[in-house]
C-alpha cells in the first residue's frame, strides 16, 4: 500500500516538470528566409523575412512578410540581437532559404554556416544561394508578382530555386549537402546565383566556390551544360537552345532547341609518372529536337549534320566552361577526390591548393538525336 | 416459456366416482403419513405465514374457493405482478369449475391445464411464488400444488443498435434467456453445445447461463468461469455488468477483458472458436470470455464481405485504434514542442489558426474533447427527436461558434472530429470507451513531455496490454506471444479456407477448424 502511494506521487512528479521546454507554435516567429551580409566594420548582419499572419482572419493569403535586420560579431550573436527586436521567440527550424551576399560569400562562408551545423533544430534542408548584390537586397525586395509582395517570401525564393533546379540551371544543393564537400580538399561546390533586377529576381546561373570562398560565376545557358558535365542535372526537363554556326537562314532559323532525354557522363582521371594529371570527360546526350525553325529536320542526312554541328558547338562550350572553372580554381568535378582515392601518391606529391589549374582536360560531347517532333 | 397443456382426463363420470372415494382415501393416508408427526397447517395459518414472508406486500394475492360438491376449501396464492392473471383464470379456475362435480385432490393436477407440480416443502413456497407460479393449498393437506402461470413478456427481435452491420444477420439478443439460447442453438445445431444455468444474487436470484462447446472449449477455463461465478456473493446481481466485474482478471485495467455482444452470430462464432458465453436472464448482452484484444476489432461484416475488403476494413479499424488514442496527443506535442516536423506548406496555415488562442494547446484540446464527450453523453440520454437537435447544436453551432469566437482553433476542431470518428469505428462499445479514456492521460503526457511523453505513454500501454490476461490466457495474443498462424485473422482477414486453425489464445481442445474446403479445385484440375 505504501509502495502504491510512492509510485503515485512519483508519477505525479512527472506532471510537475511542467512546460519549461515548451516551444509553442503560436508564440514563435518563424523565419522563412534568411540572409547574411557583412557590414563595413566586419560584423555579420542577419536579415530575416518573417511572415506574419493577420490575426482573426479566416481566409488564407493574409500573410505579410516582415523583414528584420540585426548585426553582431557572429551569425548567432546577430540572431540573438534580432530576437531582441522581435516580439515572441524567433525560430529558424522552418527556414527555407539562406541568401549570402556577394561580399559575404567572398569571405569564409563556413563561419556563417557553422551555427546551422550545431543547432539540432536548424533546417538543414534549406536552400543556399548567392546574391549578386547584398543579401538584404534579395530578402527585403518588393516583387512584381502580386501575392509575393505581401506574402511568404521564403516560399517564393524556394520555389524560384526549385524550378531552376528542375530545369538544371542550378545544382540541387542544401545546407546539408554542401557540408561534406566544403571540408573536402579534393572537391568544391556550386550554389545558385541570384541577380536582383528592378522588381524581380533572376536565377542567372551558378556561383562557383573554391574551398569556402566564392570565386566566380557561370551564367546563362552555359550553366545547363555545366550541370550536365558535373552530372548534377535533374531528370525532369532539360532544355536549352544553341546557335548552329553553319545553319542557313537568319535570325531564329539558325538556332536549335534541344531537349535532353538522357545524359551520360564518363569521367576518367589518369596520372602520368611525372605526377601530371589528366582527365577525360565524355558526355553522351540523347536528345530530342524541341525547336528548329530551319526546314531540313526529317531526312537522316540533315539530322546527322545537325548532330555533328551540335557536337562541335557543345564540345567547344564545354572547353570554355572548364577553362572558367580552372580560372576560378573550383574543382566541382571532384578530381582531387579521385586522386585521393585512387592515386594517393600523386595527391601527396602535388600542390593541394592549385592542383586543379594544372589538370589537363580532354572534353568531348556527343549528341544523338532520338526524336524530332510529333510529325514525320 | 412454453406451456404444455395436460390432456383432460378421459375417464367417464361413473368410473371416476367409483374410484374416487378409494383413491382419495389412499392418497390422503399416503400424504398425511409423511407429516403425521406435526399438525397440518390451516389455510389461514399459511396465509399469515406467507404474507409475513413477503412483508405484507400488496401484490400477494390470496383467494379462497370452495366448491359446492366438495367440502374442502382451496387457497390460491400468487404474486399478481409475477403471474399472468388471465392464465390463472383460463387454465386453473375455469377447468375446475367446469368439472366441479367430480373434483378430487388427486385428479387435481390432471384437470388444471397449466403445468403443475406437487410440492411438499412449505419453505420452497416463497421461491415458487417469485417464479410466478400459482400455489394451490387444499384444506387438510400438507402437500400443495404449484402451477406455472408465470407472466412472460418479450420484445421483438431487432437488430442491436450499437452493433449494426451492412451484410449478414440482422437479429439481436433480447431480454429473454430462453429465446437467446434458442437463437444460439439454431446457429449451432450440435449436441456438443452445453448450456448450464446458474443463479446469482442472494436477494435478486438472477438466473443466467454458461454456454460453451464441449470438446472445443478448454475445460479448465470452463471450470474457472463456473467457479468464479459461484464465488459471487452479493445481494443483488441485476446486470451482466455485475457478473463481469466480479469475474474478470484485472478489474483495474481500462481494457475490457470480457467481450460483450448483442449479436447472436458473433456469439456463435466465438463459441465455435472455443470461447465461453455467459448470458443473464434479463439482458440482451452475451459476455464472451476469454477475449483477446483483436477480437474486439472483429465484426461479422468482415466475414460477409470478400476477404480483400474484409482485410481492408480490419486494417482501417486497427488504424483507428491509433488515431483515436494518439492523434490529439501527437497534435498537442507537435504544436507545443516539435513544430519543425510540420511540412513547410502547412506550418503557416496551422500557425494562423492558432495565433489568437488564449491558452496552451493541452487545455484547448481538453476543452474540445470534453465538449465532444458532453455532446455524446447528451445525445444518448435525450429522446431521439431532441437528439437530432442536440447533434446540430453541438456539432455545428458549438463547433462553428467556438472557432469564430477565437476560443478554439480550426485545427483543433479537425483533430477532435477525426478522433471522435475514429473512436466509434471500433465494433465493440466497451473497447471504444476504453480508448476514449486512455486518450486523456496521453494528451497530458504529450502536453508536458512532447513526443517523449507519447513514447512513454505508448510504452506503458503496450507493456500493460502484453501483461494483461483474460481467464489466464494472454490478452494481446497473437501479437504477444507472437503466433504467426493466428495473425491470419488479426490485422488482416485471410479467406475462410485459409483459416485452418482456431485462435490459440482460448486454448481450444480441438485446434483444427477447417480442412481444405477448396479441394474441389484439385479434383477439377484432374478432369
Amino acid at each position: 500500500m505504501r509502495n502504491k502511494f510512492l509510485y503515485f506521487f512519483l508519477a505525479c512528479s512527472l506532471l510537475l516538470t511542467g512546460c519549461w521546454d515548451q516551444v509553442q507554435l503560436n508564440q514563435t516567429k518563424l523565419i522563412k528566409a534568411g540572409g547574411f551580409d557583412y557590414t563595413k566594420k566586419g560584423k555579420v548582419r542577419t536579415i530575416a523575412a518573417i511572415p506574419q499572419v493577420q490575426p482573426g482572419s479566416r481566409e488564407e493569403g493574409k500573410e505579410i512578410s516582415q523583414v528584420f535586420e540585426a548585426t553582431g560579431n557572429t551569425a548567432r550573436q546577430s540572431r540573438h540581437n534580432l530576437d531582441r527586436r522581435i516580439a515572441e521567440r524567433v525560430d529558424a527550424s522552418k527556414n527555407l532559404i539562406i541568401v549570402l551576399g556577394k561580399e559575404a560569400a567572398k569571405k569564409d562562408i563556413y563561419s556563417i554556416l557553422d551555427v546551422f551545423y550545431r543547432d539540432p533544430k536548424s533546417a538543414l534542408n534549406a536552400k543556399l544561394a548567392v546574391s549578386s548584390k547584398k543579401a538584404s537586397d534579395v530578402v527585403s525586395m518588393k516583387f512584381q508578382e502580386p501575392n509575393i509582395a505581401t506574402g511568404n517570401l521564403g516560399e517564393y525564393l524556394y520555389d524560384l530555386i526549385a524550378s531552376a533546379e528542375d530545369a538544371s540551371h542550378v545544382p540541387e544543393v542544401s545546407i546539408q549537402t554542401i557540408c561534406p564537400v566544403m571540408f573536402d580538399p579534393g572537391q568544391d561546390f556550386a550554389l545558385p546565383y541570384f541577380e536582383p533586377l528592378e522588381k524581380e529576381l533572376n536565377v542567372s546561373g551558378v556561383a562557383l566556390f573554391h574551398n569556402h570562398v566564392f570565386a566566380g560565376t557561370i551564367k546563362g545557358p552555359k550553366s545547363i551544360l555545366f550541370n550536365l558535365l558535373n552530372a548534377t542535372q535533374s531528370s525532369k526537363s532539360i532544355s536549352t537552345t544553341r546557335k548552329l554556326p553553319n545553319a542557313k537562314g537568319d535570325g531564329p532559323a539558325k538556332s536549335v532547341t534541344l531537349i535532353v532525354k538522357k545524359a551520360k557522363r564518363k569521367l576518367k582521371v589518369s596520372v602520368k609518372p611525372d605526377n601530371s594529371v589528366s582527365a577525360k570527360i565524355d558526355l553522351n546526350l540523347t536528345i530530342s529536337i524541341g525547336e528548329f525553325p530551319s526546314k531540313h529536320t526529317t531526312d537522316k542526312k540533315g539530322l546527322k549534320l545537325v548532330e555533328s554541328q551540335l557536337n562541335e558547338v557543345l564540345t567547344k562550350e564545354a572547353g570554355e566552361i572548364i577553362k572558367t572553372l580552372q580560372g576560378f580554381n573550383s574543382d566541382t568535378f571532384g578530381i582531387g577526390r579521385q586522386l585521393i582515392a585512387f592515386h594517393n601518391d600523386t595527391w601527396q606529391a602535388i600542390d593541394k591548393k592549385n592542383y586543379f589549374k594544372k589538370v589537363d582536360f580532354n572534353t568531348n560531347v556527343t549528341v544523338k538525336i532520338m526524336n524530332f517532333g510529333i510529325i514525320e | 416459456m412454453t406451456q404444455f397443456k395436460k390432456p383432460k382426463p378421459l375417464v367417464s363420470e361413473e368410473q371416476q366416482k367409483a374410484s374416487s372415494s378409494q383413491e382419495e382415501e389412499t392418497r390422503r393416508t399416503a400424504l398425511t403419513t409423511q407429516t403425521s408427526t406435526k399438525a397440518v397447517m390451516t389455510l389461514e395459518e399459511r396465509e399469515t405465514q406467507l404474507s409475513s414472508i413477503f412483508h405484507k406486500s400488496s401484490d400477494l394475492n390470496f383467494k379462497y374457493i370452495s366448491f359446492d360438491k366438495w367440502a374442502r376449501r382451496l387457497l390460491f396464492v400468487n404474486l399478481e405482478t409475477s403471474s399472468d392473471v388471465k392464465l390463472v383464470q383460463e387454465q386453473i379456475i375455469n377447468p375446475l369449475f367446469e368439472l366441479g362435480e367430480t373434483i378430487t385432490p388427486d385428479t387435481f393436477h390432471l384437470i388444471i391445464e397449466a403445468e403443475t407440480t406437487i410440492e411438499a416443502e412449505f419453505n420452497t413456497a416463497s421461491g415458487l411464488l417469485l417464479d410466478g407460479k400459482t400455489l394451490i393449498f387444499i384444506e387438510g393437506y400438507d402437500v400443495f400444488y404449484a402451477a406455472s402461470t408465470a407472466a412472460t413478456y418479450k420484445r421483438d427481435i431487432v437488430e442491436p443498435t450499437n452493433e449494426r452491420v451492412i451484410r449478414g444477420a440482422h437479429d439481436g439478443f433480447i431480454e429473454d434467456l430462453t429465446t437467446n439460447i434458442t437463437m444460439l442453438r439454431k446457429r449451432i445445431k450440435s449436441p456438443k453445445l452445453v448450456v448450464k444455468y446458474f443463479t446469482v444474487g442472494k436477494e435478486t436470484h438472477s438466473k443466467g447461463a454458461i454456454i460453451y462447446m464441449e470438446g472445443i472449449a478448454n475445460q479448465e477455463i470452463v471450470q474457472k468461469v463456473e467457479h468464479r461465478i459461484s464465488c459471487i456473493d452479493s445481494d443483488s446481481v441485476l446486470t451482466p455488468g455485475n457478473i463481469i466485474e466480479s469475474i474478470e482478471d484485472h478489474p483495474y485495467s481500462p481494457f475490457p477483458q470480457i467481450m460483450d455482444t448483442e449479436r447472436p452470430d458473433r456469439a456463435a462464432g466465438n463459441l465455435m472458436e472455443g470461447r465461453i458465453v455467459v448470458m443473464s436472464a434479463l439482458s440482451p448482452m452475451a459476455s464472451i470470455m476469454p477475449a483477446n484484444f483483436f477480437s474486439f476489432y472483429q465484426s461479422s461484416d468482415d466475414y460477409n464481405t470478400r476477404w480483400l475488403l474484409g482485410s481492408f476494413f480490419r486494417f482501417i479499424r486497427i488504424f483507428s485504434f491509433f488515431t483515436a488514442l494518439g492523434f490529439p496527443a501527437v497534435y498537442i506535442a507537435v504544436v507545443s514542442y516539435h513544430f519543425e516536423v510540420i511540412p513547410s506548406g502547412m506550418v503557416l496555415a496551422i500557425k494562423s489558426s492558432l495565433e489568437n488562442i488564449p491558452y496552451p494547446p493541452l487545455i484547448e484540446a481538453m476543452i474540445m474533447e470534453l465538449t465532444i464527450e458532453l455532446i455524446r453523453e447528451a445525445s444518448i440520454r435525450l429522446p431521439s427527436p431532441i437528439g437530432q437537435t442536440i447533434a446540430i447544436v453541438g456539432g455545428l453551432v458549438i463547433g462553428d461558434a467556438v472557432v469564430s469566437a477565437g476560443l478554439v482553433s480550426n485545427m483543433m476542431i479537425i483533430v477532435v472530429a477525426i478522433t471522435a470518428i475514429s473512436a466509434y469505428i471500433v465494433p465493440s462499445s466497451e473497447m471504444s470507451e476504453a480508448v476514449r479514456i486512455i486518450r486523456f492521460p496521453l494528451m497530458v503526457l504529450a502536453g508536458t513531455l512532447g513526443f517523449i511523453g507519447i513514447v512513454i505513454g505508448f510504452m506503458v500501454l503496450f507493456i500493460h496490454l502484453t501483461k494483461l490476461t483474460s481467464f489466464g490466457t494472454p490478452f494481446f495474443s497473437p501479437v504477444a506471444p507472437l503466433r504467426m498462424q493466428n495473425l491470419r485473422d488479426t490485422f488482416i482477414r485471410l479467406p475462410f479456407w485459409k483459416l485452418n486453425q482456431r485462435p490459440l489464445d482460448a486454448k481450444p481442445q480441438k485446434l483444427r477448424q477447417e480442412n481444405r474446403s477448396r479441394k474441389w479445385e484439385e479434383e477439377e484440375d484432374e478432369e
